[in-house]
C-alpha cells in the first residue's frame, strides 16, 4: 500500500451496499420472459426513473473522474468537454428522441435496417455500434483499474478483471430492468459525491468560483513537483491547450452531435412508452447532467487553486504526489481526500465505482442487442423463438463483458476523456447523420444510408487509428464533426444520384408508411 | 399522405427553428471566446471573467428554459396530431 494513504471505510461500506443492492435488485429481474423485457425493460419505464438511468449511463469515469480531470490539467480550454457533453443532449432531443420511440425497435441497427430494408445496413449498423461502444469501454476499463486500482489497493489487472466480472453477472441475470434499476441508484451516488466535492469548498471553506480562478489567473511559476512554468492568466483564458480552431471546432461538433449517436444512449429511449414520455425524459437529463457539468470543471478548478498552494494549504504529499504524476485522472479522488478526509474519498470512490459499473452495463446491453438481437436472430436465424433469444441475449452480454478485460489493458496509458471524446466522434460520424436523415429525409435511399454509414466508420478508423499517415490539413485532435460532415455529405449525394436515376424506385416501397410512424399519431 | 408531409414539416420546422439558432449560439459563443480572446477575458462581470460566464455558467439556464419551453411546444404539437388522427 502506499505511505500515507489508507482505503476509506466508507468506501467499502458504500461499494458494500451498492453491491448488496445489484444482487438483491439483479435477482428480484431475473426472470425475462422476452426479449423486449431484456433489452427495453417491457418498454414502460417512467420518465424520471428513465433520466436518471441515462444520467447515470451517461456520466462515465470520462464525466466524473474527467471532465474535472481536464479542467484541472488545461484550465479553461478543459471546459468544452463539460459543455459538449451537455449540449449533445439537444440534438438528440430535437431530432431524433420522439421519432425513434415511435419507431418502436430494438436497437440503432433495427432502425437502419428496417427504414431501408437493408441487411448490409444492418450489419454496418453492428459494426458501428461495435466500434463506438468497444472505444467507450476502453476508457471506463482503464478508469476502472486505473483509478479504482490505486484507491482499493488493487494492481491494475486484478481491478479490470474484478470490475469486468460483477458488471457482466449483473447485465447478463438483470438485464435492462435489472440494470435501470440499479443505474437509479448509482447516479444518486455519483451526482451526491460531486455535489459534496462542490459543496464543501464552495460553501464551507469559501472558495467561491470568481476568487480561484482569480487566484489561479494572477499565478506564475513552476506548481510543485513539476519543472514546467504554469502561466496562471494563460490557463484561465481560453486557446490555452486548445490553439488550433479547426481542431477546437471539430472536438465541438463531435461532442455536440455524438450524444446523439451513442448507441447506448439512444436504446434507452425505447424503454420510453411513447415519444412524448421520451421528450420529458430529456429534460429531466438536461437538469441532471446540466447541474453535474457546472459542478465539475469548479472541482477541476478548485483543486488546482489547492495545488498551486501546496503546504502551504496542508496538503499531505501523498496527495500532492498523485496530482503530480496523474492529476488528469486522479483530481476528483484528491479533491474528496482534501476537504473531506476518508468520509469524503470513501463517497467519490464509491461515486467512481457507480459511474463506471453503470456506463460499462449500458454498453454491454447495447452490444449485446447488436450481436444478439442484431446479428445472431435478424440476420442468421429469424425464426428463433423467444425463449432462445433472450439465451442469446444472455450469451451476448457475457461475451462483451468480458472483453472489457483485453481492452482495459490496451487503453492503461491513455486519458480517459481524451478516449471517450474519441468514442464520441466515432458515433457523431457513423449513426447521426444516418439516423438524423433517415428520420427526416423520405427522399434518403438504401444507398445514401450505406454510403453514410461506411463513410463513418471508414472515415472515423482512418482519421483516428491512420492520423499518422495523413497530411497535415487533414490531421485532427478529434476528427469527429470533420467526419460527420463527410458523412451527410455522403448521404445526401449517393441518395441524389440514385433517385435522379431511378426515381421513386430508388426510395424503400413503405417510406411513406414509415414516415407515417415516425412523425404521425402514435397508434395506441 | 400529403397530412403525414404537412405534419413532418410542421415537426421539422420547429426543430429547426430552434435547433439552428441554439447551435449558432452556442458555436458563436466558442468563436466569439477563442477569436476575440484579448478582449473577452478583460470583461469582468460581478469579479468572474467574461468567458466563464459564458461557457461554464449562462449556457446552462438559458438551455434548461429554452428547452422546457420546447417540449411543450412539441407535446403541444403532437396532441393536436393525435386529435387530427383520431377525428
Amino acid at each position: 500500500m502506499e505511505a500515507g494513504y489508507q482505503i476509506p471505510i466508507t468506501a467499502l461500506v458504500l461499494i458494500g451496499l451498492m453491491l448488496a443492492f445489484t444482487v438483491v435488485t439483479t435477482w428480484m429481474f431475473r426472470r425475462q420472459k422476452t426479449s423486449a423485457d431484456y433489452y427495453l425493460a417491457g418498454r414502460k419505464v417512467n420518465s424520471f426513473i428513465n433520466a436518471s438511468a441515462i444520467s447515470s449511463d451517461y456520466l462515465s469515469a470520462a464525466s466524473f473522474l474527467g471532465v474535472a480531470g481536464v479542467a484541472f490539467l488545461y484550465g479553461f480550454d478543459g471546459i468544452i468537454y463539460a459543455l459538449g457533453f451537455f449540449v449533445g443532449y439537444i440534438a438528440l432531443l430535437l431530432f431524433l428522441a420522439s421519432p425513434l420511440r415511435k419507431f418502436g425497435r430494438y436497437t440503432v441497427p433495427d432502425f437502419v435496417s428496417e427504414r431501408f430494408h437493408s441487411k448490409q445496413a444492418r450489419v454496418l449498423g453492428v459494426i458501428g455500434v461495435l466500434f463506438v461502444s468497444l472505444f467507450y469501454m476502453a476508457p471506463q476499463m482503464l478508469g476502472a483499474g486505473k483509478v479504482m486500482g490505486l484507491l482499493l489497493n488493487m494492481e491494475y489487472g486484478t481491478a479490470i478483471v474484478v470490475i469486468a466480472l460483477i458488471i457482466t453477472a449483473y447485465v447478463t441475470v438483470g438485464g435492462m430492468k435489472g440494470t435501470t434499476v440499479n443505474q437509479l441508484v448509482q447516479f444518486w451516488i455519483l451526482f451526491g459525491a460531486m455535489f459534496l466535492l462542490a459543496f464543501i469548498p464552495f460553501v464551507i471553506k469559501g472558495y467561491t468560483y470568481t476568487d480561484v480562478v482569480r487566484f489561479i489567473s494572477e499565478f506564475k511559476g513552476t506548481p510543485p513537483g513539476s519543472d514546467k512554468i504554469l502561466d496562471g492568466a494563460a490557463y484561465t483564458g481560453p486557446a490555452h491547450w486548445l490553439t488550433n480552431l479547426k481542431d477546437t471546432i471539430s472536438l465541438l461538433l463531435a461532442l455536440m452531435f455524438g450524444t446523439a449517436g451513442l448507441p447506448h444512449i439512444l436504446v434507452r429511449f425505447y424503454t420510453a412508452p411513447d415519444g412524448k414520455a421520451a421528450r420529458r425524459t430529456v429534460i429531466y437529463v438536461l437538469f441532471l447532467i446540466g447541474m453535474f457539468y457546472i459542478l465539475s470543471p469548479y472541482v477541476g478548478h478548485v483543486i488546482r487553486y489547492v495545488y498551486l498552494q501546496g503546504d502551504a494549504m496542508g496538503v499531505s504529499p501523498h496527495l500532492m504526489k498523485w496530482l503530480a504524476a496523474n492529476g488528469k485522472n486522479l483530481a476528483v479522488p484528491v479533491a474528496g481526500s482534501y476537504f473531506g478526509g476518508q468520509i469524503l474519498l470513501g463517497i467519490v470512490v464509491a461515486g467512481a465505482f457507480a459511474a463506471i459499473l453503470s456506463t460499462v452495463a449500458g454498453l454491454i446491453i447495447a452490444c449485446a442487442g447488436a450481436i444478439g438481437h442484431d446479428l445472431v436472430v435478424n440476420v442468421f436465424n429469424p425464426d428463433m423463438p423467444e425463449h432462445s433469444r433472450v439465451k442469446v441475449a444472455r450469451i451476448a452480454s457475457v461475451m462483451v463483458g468480458l472483453l472489457g478485460i483485453p481492452l482495459g489493458f490496451i487503453a492503461e496509458n491513455m486519458q480517459i476523456a481524451i478516449l471517450v471524446g474519441l468514442a464520441f466522434a466515432i458515433a457523431a460520424s457513423t449513426f447521426f447523420p444516418v439516423l438524423v436523415m433517415g428520420v427526416w429525409w423520405p427522399r434518403m435511399t438504401q444507398g445514401g444510408a450505406v454510403a453514410g454509414l461506411v463513410m463513418g466508420i471508414a472515415g472515423s478508423f482512418a482519421m483516428i487509428l491512420g492520423k499518422g499517415y495523413l497530411p497535415q490539413v487533414l490531421q485532427f485532435k478529434n476528427p469527429g464533426g470533420f467526419v460527420m460532415m463527410l458523412s451527410f455529405l455522403a448521404i445526401y449525394a449517393v441518395s441524389k444520384i440514385e433517385y435522379n436515376s431511378k426515381g421513386e424506385a430508388a426510395l424503400p416501397h413503405d417510406t411513406d408508411e414509415v414516415m407515417a410512424i415516425l412523425h404521425g399519431p402514435e397508434r395506441g | 399522405m400529403e397530412h403525414i408531409e404537412a405534419i413532418r414539416k410542421r415537426q421539422l420546422g420547429l426543430a429547426l427553428g430552434v435547433g439552428i439558432p441554439y447551435f449558432a449560439f452556442v458555436i458563436g459563443i466558442f468563436l466569439y471566446v477563442y477569436l476575440a480572446k484579448e478582449t473577452v477575458t478583460q470583461v469582468i462581470i460581478l469579479g468572474f471573467p467574461l468567458h466563464y460566464w459564458l461557457v461554464a455558467i449562462a449556457i446552462y439556464p438559458v438551455t434548461w428554459i429554452l428547452f422546457i419551453w420546447y417540449v411543450g411546444q412539441a407535446n403541444a404539437m403532437e396532441d393536436e396530431i393525435q386529435q387530427e388522427g383520431g377525428a
